[in-house]
C-alpha cells in the first residue's frame, strides 16, 4: 500500500517540487562557501551569517512590504558578518575554525536579538506574504513539469541565477582563475601580482551575501516567518556540501539537490503513518549527511591553503 | 621579527616588534581585557533595547552574588561549565575542534537516567555506575567524531556538529518513547531516579551538590594528564604540528581518537551531573547550551585548566545573572549568545595585538653623534 502511495503521480510531483524547494537555502550558501574556501577561507559562521540573512531579509519585507529592499537588506547583512570574518581571518591571521565558530555565536545571537527588539513586541506572529507565482498560468498547467519547475517561488529563480553566475565567473573568467590560485598556492599568487588579501575579501564578503539571502529563502520563502535557529543547521550541512562537490560550483549545487530530496523526503514521510518515531524523521539529514561525508571522503582533495592564513612575511 | 616606522615630522620612531610567548601578565590582562570589552559593547546593546545598562549590571551582580543562594545558583551552573569546558579544552590543545559538547553532554544524559531508572540495581553501587556509564556514552559519542577525522579526514566541526543535531533528537525521542515515566504519559519527562543515585547536597538550605567535587576533581586531573603524563605531552605535540608528531613517533590518529574520547567522555559526565545533581530526571534542554558556551569557556581560559576554572565560573555567573534581569524588556538569553560571541572573538584579537611589542623611540637629532 505504501509502495502505491510512494509512485503515485501526486506523491511524486510534491516530493520533486519539494526537492527542489528545501534546496534553494542549502546550494546558494553552499556556492558562497565555495568561493570562500577556493580562496582558502573556511567560513565556519555561515550558519550565523544564514540566520542574520534569514532575520534581516524577513524583517525588511516585512516593514516596508517591497521584496526588492528585503533581500538587498539581507545581502547587506550577511556582508557585513562575513566581512568581519575577512578582517579577523585575512588581515588579523586569526584561528579560522574559531573565528567562524565566533561568528555563528555572534549572529545566531544577534539574529534573534534583533528578532525581539523590533518586532517582539507585538502580540499577533508577524508574518509576511506568501510569494506569488511568478510565470503564467499555461507554463505552470503542464503536466510533470509545470508543478515542479514553474510553481517554485520567486527567490528561488534568484537563486537559480545567482548560481549561474556563479558557476560562470568561477569557471569561465580570469578572475574564477585568480581565486583558485590564491586557495592553491597564494604565495605564488602573490609572486604574480596577485592581490592575496583582496581576493580573499572579496570572496569571503560574496560568500556572506549569498548566504544571507540563503538564509532568507527559509524565512521568507519557505515559512513566512522568522523563528530562533530557524536555518536548523543548514549553514553547516552546506559546508559539508562544498566537500562533496568537491568545492566545484555546478557539482556542489547537484549536491545540495539530493539533499534536498532527504529534507523533502523526510517530511513527506512523516505524514505516511508509519511506525518509525518522527524524531527519527527529523535526523535522517543530518545521519544523511555523516553518510555522504564519509561515503565521498575517498579521493577529496581540498584547496591545498584551505583553511591556512597567508602573510607575506612568511611563519 | 621587527618593523620600524617613521614618521618624518615627528621627532620619534616606532618600531613593532613580534613576540612568540607571551608574558605571564599578559596571558591573565588579554582575557581580562577581553570581558570588559565585552561588557561595554554588552552596555551598548542594553542601550540600544532602551533599557539602562547600568541597572542591567547591578542586577546581574545581585543575581549572582547578592545572597548565598545566588551565589550557590552560580556554582551550580558553573559545574558543567567548567567540566565540559576542561573536555574541550583538551580536544582543541590537540587542534581538535570538538564543537560536540552539547551532543556529548545529552548522550551522558540518557545513559545516566536509562541506568538510573534500573530498580534492580544495589543501591551503593547506582552512583558510580551512572557516573561510569555516562562517562562511556560521551566517549563513545565524541569517538565516532575522531574516528571520522583520522580514518577519512572529515572535517570535526562539521561530523560533530551533525552529531549534535542527532543526539538532541535522540533525546526528545527518548523522554517521549522508552524512558517516558509512564504515569504521566502526556509530559515529556522520565520518572525520577531513586534518591540513592542522587549527587548529595552540600548545605541544606540550597539546591549545591556534590557535583562541585566532581568539577574540581575534573580540573586537577587534567592538569595531571597535560602537563604530567606522557599523553599529555602526545597532546601537545599533535596541536603544535601533527606531521612532526607523527615524525616523532606518535600515533597521530590513534591519539586523536583517544583524546576526543576523553574530551566527550567529560561532556558526558556533565549528562550525569544534571540529571543526579540538578533535574533528577530526563527533560527536554537538559543541556542549555553548555556545550557551545563551554567552547568559549575553554578558549577564555586559554585552553588551561586553571584558566578554564576561572572562566567557567564567570559565565556561570553571567548566565544565572542573566535569568535574573529577565524581567527587563530585552532577550538575556539572546544577548547572552551575542556575549559569547564577542568574547570569543576578542579573546583572539587581544592575544594577537599582545603578540606585538610597540617600542617608541626618540628620534637623533642630525649632526647628533652616538
Amino acid at each position: 500500500m505504501i509502495l502505491d502511495k510512494l509512485f503515485s503521480a501526486a506523491f511524486l510531483i510534491s516530493l520533486f517540487s519539494a526537492t527542489l524547494r528545501m534546496a534553494g537555502p542549502i546550494s546558494l550558501a553552499a556556492v558562497g562557501e565555495v568561493f570562500s574556501e577556493r580562496s582558502g577561507v573556511l567560513n565556519l559562521g555561515l550558519e550565523g551569517i544564514m540566520l542574520m540573512g534569514a532575520f534581516a531579509g524577513f524583517w525588511g519585507f516585512f516593514v516596508s512590504h517591497s521584496l526588492a529592499l528585503g533581500i538587498l537588506i539581507a545581502m547587506s547583512s550577511g556582508g557585513l558578518l562575513a566581512l568581519l570574518m575577512a578582517y579577523l581571518t585575512v588581515t588579523l591571521n586569526l584561528n579560522q575554525v574559531l573565528c567562524g565558530l565566533g561568528i555563528f555565536l555572534f549572529g545566531t545571537g544577534m539574529a534573534r536579538f534583533l528578532d525581539r527588539l523590533t518586532l517582539g513586541g507585538s502580540t499577533t506572529p508577524a508574518i509576511t506574504p506568501t510569494l506569488l507565482p511568478v510565470f503564467p498560468l499555461a507554463l505552470r498547467k503542464i503536466p510533470w513539469v509545470g508543478p515542479i519547475i514553474f510553481e517554485q517561488n520567486i527567490l528561488i529563480y534568484l537563486s537559480w541565477i545567482l548560481i549561474l553566475i556563479a558557476f560562470f565567473v568561477f569557471s569561465r573568467t580570469s578572475i574564477g582563475l585568480r581565486i583558485k590560485a590564491v586557495g592553491e598556492n597564494p604565495q605564488a599568487a602573490d609572486t604574480i601580482g596577485i592581490n592575496v588579501k583582496r581576493i580573499r575579501y572579496a570572496c569571503v564578503i560574496l560568500g556572506g551575501m549569498l548566504g544571507g539571502v540563503a538564509g532568507m529563502m527559509v524565512s521568507v520563502g519557505s515559512l513566512s516567518m522568522f523563528r530562533e535557529n530557524v536555518t536548523l543547521g543548514r549553514g553547516f550541512i552546506a559546508i559539508a556540501i562544498v566537500a562533496f562537490g568537491r568545492w566545484y560550483p555546478l557539482r556542489t549545487f547537484f549536491g545540495a539537490i539530493i539533499f534536498g530530496w532527504a529534507y523533502a523526503f523526510q517530511f513527506r514521510m512523516q505524514t505516511f503513518n508509519m511506525t518509525i518515531p518522527h524524531e527519527f524523521m527529523f535526523m535522517f539529514p543530518y545521519i544523511f549527511t555523516l553518510l555522504v561525508m564519509v561515503l565521498s571522503a575517498k579521493g577529496y582533495i581540498a584547496p591545498k591553503a584551505l583553511g591556512t592564513n597567508y602573510s607575506r612575511e612568511g611563519s | 621579527m621587527l618593523k620600524k616606522f617613521e614618521i618624518s615630522f615627528l621627532p620619534i620612531s616606532v618600531s613593532v616588534e613580534k613576540v612568540t610567548d607571551l608574558s605571564p601578565l599578559k596571558k591573565i590582562l588579554s582575557p581580562l581585557i577581553a570581558l570588559i570589552l565585552g561588557l561595554l559593547i554588552g552596555a551598548i546593546l542594553i542601550l540600544l533595547a532602551g533599557s539602562n545598562p547600568l541597572l542591567g549590571y547591578q542586577a546581574l551582580y545581585e543575581g549572582t552574588f547578592g545572597s548565598l543562594d545566588s551565589f550557590t545558583e552560580v556554582l551550580i551552573k558553573a559545574i558543567p561549565l567548567v567540566i565540559v569546558g576542561m573536555g574541550i579544552a583538551i580536544a582543541f590543545q590537540a587542534s581538535f575542534w570538538n564543537i560536540g559538547g552539547e551532543g556529548q553532554i545529552l548522550m551522558g544524559a540518557i545513559m545516566a537516567t536509562w541506568i538510573g531508572t534500573m530498580k534492580f540495581l544495589p543501591a551503593p553501587l547506582m552512583l558510580p555506575l551512572i557516573l561510569l556509564g555516562s562517562f562511556v556514552a560521551g566517549c563513545l559519542w565524541g569517538s565516532i567524531a575522531g574516528i571520522f577525522k583520522s580514518k577519512f579526514g572529515l572535517n570535526e566541526v562539521i561530523v560533530t556538529i551533525m552529531l549534535n543535531y542527532v543526539a538532541i533528537y535522540l533525546q526528545i525521542y527518548m523522554v517521549r518513547g522508552p524512558l517516558i515515566d509512564k504515569s504521566m504519559p502526556f509530559w515529556p519527562m522520565s520518572e525520577y531516579l531513586p534518591s540513592y543515585a542522587f549527587l548529595p547536597r552540600l548545605l541544606s538550605t540550597t539546591r549545591l551538590h556534590a557535583g562541585l567535587f566532581l568539577a574540581i576533581g575534573v580540573i586537577i586531573s587534567a592538569w595531571i594528564i597535560l602537563y604530567h603524563l606522557p599523553f599529555g605531552y602526545k597532546i601537545q605535540a599533535i596541536g603544535l604540528n601533527p606531521s612532526a608528531a607523527q615524525y616523532g613517533g606518535i600515533n597521530v590518529g590513534w591519539t586523536l581518537i583517544l583524546t576526543v574520547g576523553l574530551s566527550g567522555g567529560l561532556a558526558g559526565l556533565v549528562g550525569a551531573n544534571e540529571i543526579c545533581g540538578v533535574h533528577h530526571r530526563l527533560l527536554d534542554n537538559i543541556s542549555a547550551g553548555y556545550g557551545y558556551t563551554a567552547i568559549v569557556v575553554a578558549v577564555l581560559g586559554h585552553l588551561k585548566p586553571l584558566g578554564v576554572l576561572i572562566a567557567g565560573f564567570f559565565f556561570g555567573a553571567l548566565i544565572v545573572g542573566a535569568d535574573s534581569i529577565k524581567q527587563m524588556a530585552t532577550t538575556p538569553a539572546a544577548l547572552v549568545l551575542v556575549f559569547q560571541g564577542m568574547i570569543l572573538i576578542l579573546v583572539l584579537v587581544i592575544d594577537v595585538l599582545f603578540h606585538y611589542h610597540i617600542h617608541v623611540v626618540r628620534k637623533k637629532e642630525k649632526g647628533e653623534s652616538t
